[in-house]
C-alpha cells in the first residue's frame, strides 16, 4: 500500500514541476549556446547574463515549488477536502506519513538532479570544465563540495520535516489551525536549530579545531574553507542533520497517528 | 455482533460540544436514516465513525474491533464534500479506487457511470458540482462494503435525480450490509428506511424502527421529526 501511496503522491506533486523542469533546461541550453558569443559585444555579454539570471531563477523556483507542492500536498490530503478520501483508505497513518515524506524528498531529490544537470549545460564548455577537473581533481575540495551538496539537501529535508511535523501539531487545534502551523513549523525548526547549534559548541569544548568556528574571526572565507577543519565540521553538521531528521520524521509520524480533526 | 457499535461518544471543538455521550449500535441488514436539523452534530458523528475525527471521549467500535485499516476496508463513506483530486480523470480515478480497494467492482462502477451520463475520460475539475457528487456516489456504491455511510447524498441534487439516486442506493447494495444515511430531506428517504435515530444539539433524542414509531404515533417519520423539532 505504501508504494501505491507513494505513487499518488509523487505524480501530484511533480505533475506541475514537469513545466519547471523543461523551462530550467531550456532557460539552460539556450545560455549555453549564447555563452560562447558574450566577448563578442556588449550585448551578447548582457544576454549571456540575462540567461545566467535567469537559470538560477528557474533553479530556485523548481526548488521551491518542489518544497511548496509537498507542503501543500500534505495539507491538503491530509486536513482539507481531499482528506475524506485520504482517511478512509484501508492504509494506517503511518503509512500515509510516510508516504507524503518520502515522495517529497524523492521530488526534492529529483529536482536537485535537475538542477545539477542544469548547471552541467551551462558550463560545458571547455575552460569551465577545467576548472571544474581541477576541483574535483583535489581530494579535500572533492569531499567538501560533496558535503556541502549533502548537508544543503539534509538542510532542505530538515526544514520540510519541520513544516510537516509543525502542520500536524498546528492542525490538532479547534481554531485558527493555520496560525497554529505556522507557529509550531516556526518553534520546531527554532529548536531543532539551536539544538544542532547547541551540539556543534558543545564538540567545540573538547575539539579546538571546531572552536576555532566559535573564537576566530580574523580569516577570510577562503582560507576556512581551505582548512580541513571545514570538511570536519560539515561532517559532524551533515550528521547532526541526519539524526535530526530521522527524529523529526518520527515526530510527525507520532503526532499525525494519535488522530486528526479534518476540517 | 453487532456491525457498528458506539459507546459513551463525545466530541468538543474548544469549549464547544458537538457530541455529547452517544451511544448507538447498527446491526447488519438495516436501513438506518440519521436525521436531525442542521448543526445537530449529524456530519461530526459520520466523521467520528469514519476516522476523520479523535473523539474527546468514548469510542467506536465496527464488529467488535476499533476503527482502522480492517474496518476502513468493509465501510464505505460517501461524504457531502467534494473530496477527489480534481486534476485526475474519472478513468485515473476508477483506477486509484482499484488500487486501494479489493471490494471495488469497476464494472459496476462503468456501469453506473454510464447510466448517469458520465463520460470516463472527463477530467474532474471540468464537472458540475452535481456531476462530482454523482461521480462520487458511484465510487461508493460500486464497493462490496459492509456498512455504507451516506451523508447528505440528495442535499445538492434536483428533485428529479434523487428519486434515481435512492433507487441506485437501494439496487447497489447487498442485503447484509447496512446503510447508514443522513439528511434532513426525511420525506425523500422515508421509504426506504428500517430504523430512525433522531439527533439534536449533539445527543440522541431517539433510536426507533420506522414502523414502530409510525404505528406508535400514527404520524409519519417526516411528521414526527416536524413535531419534535419545532422551532
Amino acid at each position: 500500500m505504501l508504494k501505491k501511496l507513494m505513487k499518488y503522491d509523487f505524480v501530484w506533486i511533480f505533475k506541475v514541476l514537469v513545466y519547471h523542469t523543461t523551462i530550467l533546461l531550456v532557460v539552460a541550453a539556450l545560455g549555453r549556446l549564447i555563452s560562447p558569443l558574450a566577448p563578442r559585444s556588449m550585448f551578447w555579454g548582457i544576454t549571456d547574463g540575462v540567461f545566467l539570471s535567469l537559470t538560477i531563477a528557474a533553479a530556485c523556483s523548481l526548488f521551491f515549488t518542489a518544497f511548496m507542492r509537498s507542503a501543500a500536498r500534505y495539507i491538503n490530503n491530509t486536513y482539507k477536502d481531499e482528506s475524506y478520501l485520504t482517511h478512509t483508505l484501508p492504509v494506517t497513518r503511518g503509512q500515509q506519513y510516510t508516504s507524503k515524506v518520502f515522495s517529497s524528498v524523492l521530488v526534492l531529490l529529483v529536482s536537485l538532479v535537475v538542477c545539477l544537470i542544469a548547471t552541467a549545460i551551462c558550463n560545458s564548455y571547455k575552460n569551465r570544465w577545467e576548472m571544474v577537473k581541477h576541483y574535483l581533481s583535489n581530494p579535500q575540495y572533492r569531499t567538501l563540495i560533496l558535503l556541502f551538496v549533502l548537508v544543503v539537501v539534509l538542510q532542505i529535508v530538515c526544514m520540510l520535516l519541520c513544516t510537516l511535523a509543525g502542520a500536524t501539531f498546528g492542525y490538532r487545534k479547534g481554531s485558527h489551525k493555520l496560525l497554529h502551523s505556522l507557529l509550531c513549523i516556526l518553534l520546531i525548526y527554532v529548536i531543532t536549530q539551536g539544538i544542532m547549534v547547541g551540539v556543534i559548541f558543545l564538540i567545540s569544548r573538547f575539539d579546538s579545531g571546531v572552536a576555532m568556528l566559535f573564537t576566530t574571526s580574523t580569516r577570510s572565507m577562503m582560507e576556512f574553507l581551505t582548512d580541513p577543519i571545514s570538511t570536519r565540521i560539515c561532517w559532524i553538521l551533515a550528521a547532526e542533520y541526519i539524526v535530526a531528521n530521522v527524529a523529526l520524521f518520527f515526530l510527525g509520524k507520532r503526532a499525525l497517528e494519535k488522530g486528526v480533526n479534518v476540517d | 455482533m453487532a456491525l457498528l457499535t458506539i459507546n459513551h461518544l463525545s466530541k468538543s471543538f474548544g469549549e464547544e460540544a458537538a457530541l455529547t455521550d452517544v451511544n448507538l449500535t447498527i446491526e447488519p441488514g438495516r436501513i438506518i436514516g440519521l436525521l436531525g436539523k442542521n448543526g445537530a452534530g449529524k456530519t461530526t458523528l459520520l466523521k467520528l465513525i469514519c476516522d476523520l475525527l479523535t473523539p474527546t471521549d468514548g469510542e467506536v467500535l465496527f464488529e467488535g474491533a476499533p476503527i482502522g485499516v480492517e474496518s476502513k476496508k468493509e465501510i464505505a463513506f460517501l461524504p457531502e464534500r467534494t473530496y477527489l483530486d480534481k486534476s485526475m480523470t474519472i478513468q485515473q480515478t476508477l483506477r486509484m479506487f482499484q488500487d486501494f480497494y479489493d471490494n471495488f467492482d469497476v464494472n459496476k462502477a462503468k456501469k453506473l457511470l454510464a447510466d448517469l451520463d458520465l463520460p470516463e475520460d472527463r477530467q474532474i475539475s471540468k464537472l458540475s458540482k452535481g456531476m462530482q457528487e454523482k461521480l462520487q456516489l458511484v465510487l461508493v456504491m460500486a464497493r462490496k462494503a459492509k456498512l455504507y455511510i451516506l451523508d447528505e447524498p440528495l442535499g445538492g441534487v434536483d428533485p428529479a435525480t434523487r428519486d434515481y439516486i435512492l433507487d441506485t442506493i437501494l439496487r447497489s447494495f447487498d442485503d447484509g450490509a447496512s446503510l447508514l444515511i443522513s439528511t434532513h430531506l426525511i420525506a425523500d428517504i422515508e421509504r426506504i428506511l428500517d430504523d430512525v435515530i433522531f439527533l439534536d444539539r449533539g445527543k440522541v433524542l431517539l433510536t426507533a424502527q420506522a414502523d414502530d414509531l409510525r404505528n406508535e404515533t400514527g404520524l409519519s417519520v417526516d411528521d414526527n421529526f416536524r413535531r419534535m423539532f419545532k422551532c
